[in-house]
């Protein structure tokens, strides 16, 4: 059997979980496109920027150590897998959940305008390098948890003043941005104590 | 890996002055102790904190902050993967309430030790008939750590009524079980017929 069908275990349990997450973000992204419909693309792409950012901010955030996913947390810190696989299979969940709540926003807007591919690649390439940098804000706390998010949010924020460069620079800056972030989250994740945020939440004697 | 000493005299569990630190207060230990291979040990910590850490740091997923932990022939700290093929964990108020039937619980499971998926259903569903009684909450993530094979079974405070159908499922795997306080302890070791 291959390392893949761990990953995919991981993804299809994380995904049941937070069906009704997914289903908020994709909802929210088509009734933000139908408000949008008469807009520019430059618009646009701003609005599905923020959405399917705080889309994926926010899948990110309850991604570990949260305490959301507990039981499957733990199971997946006591099974035979090395930290990147580990924090690849958990990045692609809130990756997806953003990516499907921005492929919802430029759905929508397609049905009442032409969308430029570019215009689409680039929001999903911004958004998910801001989920990305999001990620490591789950396994951080205090102010270390909020420079993470606001790190996130200025991912986004830059990947939109990039979308008047040249999309191939625009895509690559983001594509860079989102390697070094899973990079930084796989060693986060080698060093994550699941202890210290059971401590922090419920304390030694609620245990 | 250690070379120092033979397979056959190495102890399965070994923890040589094992603490466990949180913002500069010992919570845990020092804890010193060996278990040998289809040995049995309760190990009384003192409060359930104390367990519950002592218990993550015996399963290779949570590192001690002083001291050393070897499973098998391995070091948690330096080969965790190796260490996690060889010991399986069972926390305490587990449960399998993610999964939407017992059998999805199994082949997540599986999945994630690269096990042969219908052949672990087929070993968790007999594993399953041998703690007839247990709950559920109980028995579905034991029957999840020993579909594969552990060769070390550490269990986060189980409770003592347990403790015979746990043997029963457990086979010949070493089993090492922390506890809040020493009456736990002893009541789960005198169930088990072993030394607390």
């Amino acid at each position: 059997m291959t390392r893949g069908a761990a990953t995919v275990a991981i993804l299809r349990a994380r995904l049941h979980k937070e069906a009704r997450v997914l289903i908020l973000g994709i909802g929210a992204c088509a009734l933000l496109a139908y408000l949008q419909r008469y807009d520019g693309v430059p618009l646009q792409i701003a609005g599905s920027l923020v959405f399917g950012s705080l889309s994926g901010i926010s899948a990110s955030l309850i991604a570990r150590g949260s305490g959301r996913f507990g039981e499957i947390d733990l199971c997946e810190l006591s099974a035979p897998l090395y930290g990147r696989e580990l924090a690849r299979a958990t990045a692609l969940v809130p990756c997806i959940l953003a990516s499907a709540a921005l492929s919802a926003y430029w759905t929508v807007a397609a049905i009442y305008a032409h969308v430029p591919a570019g215009a689409l690649v680039l929001s999903i390439a911004i958004v998910n390098a801001a989920t990305l940098v999001a990620l490591r804000a789950g396994l951080a706390s205090g102010w270390h948890k909020a420079l993470w998010v606001a790190a996130a949010c200025a991912v986004a924020g830059g990947g939109y003043a990039l979308s008047k460069a040249p999309i191939a620079v625009a895509i690559g800056a983001c594509v860079l941005v989102g390697f070094l972030a899973l990079r930084q989250y796989g060693e986060a994740l080698a060093r994550y104590d699941p202890l210290d945020g059971l401590y922090r939440r419920r304390g030694r004697e609620l245990l | 890996m250690r070379g120092c000493r033979s397979w056959n005299s190495m102890p399965l569990l070994e923890m040589r002055s094992v603490t466990y630190v949180h913002h500069g207060r010992t919570l845990t230990g020092p804890v010193t102790l060996a278990l040998e291979e289809r040995g049995r040990l309760a190990y009384a910590c003192g409060d359930a904190f104390a367990a519950c850490a002592l218990s993550l740091i015996a399963a290779a997923i949570v590192k001690p902050s002083t001291g050393t932990v070897f499973i098998g022939a391995f070091d948690t700290r330096v080969q965790p993967v190796h260490s996690k093929r060889i010991a399986g964990y069972v926390q305490h108020e587990a449960g399998a309430h993610d999964f939407t039937s017992f059998t999805r619980y199994i082949e997540y499971r599986a999945a994630l030790w690269g096990l042969p998926r219908a052949e672990s259903i087929v070993r968790a569903r007999a594993l399953l008939t041998k703690l007839d009684g247990v709950h559920e909450q109980f028995a579905y993530p034991l029957v999840g750590a020993l579909i594969a094979m552990p060769q070390l079974l550490v269990l986060d405070r189980p409770q003592a009524a347990y403790a015979l159908s746990i043997l029963e499922a457990a086979g010949g795997c070493a089993i090492f079980s922390t506890h809040a306080d020493e009456r736990d302890a002893e009541r789960f070791a005198a169930a088990c017929g072993v030394p607390a």
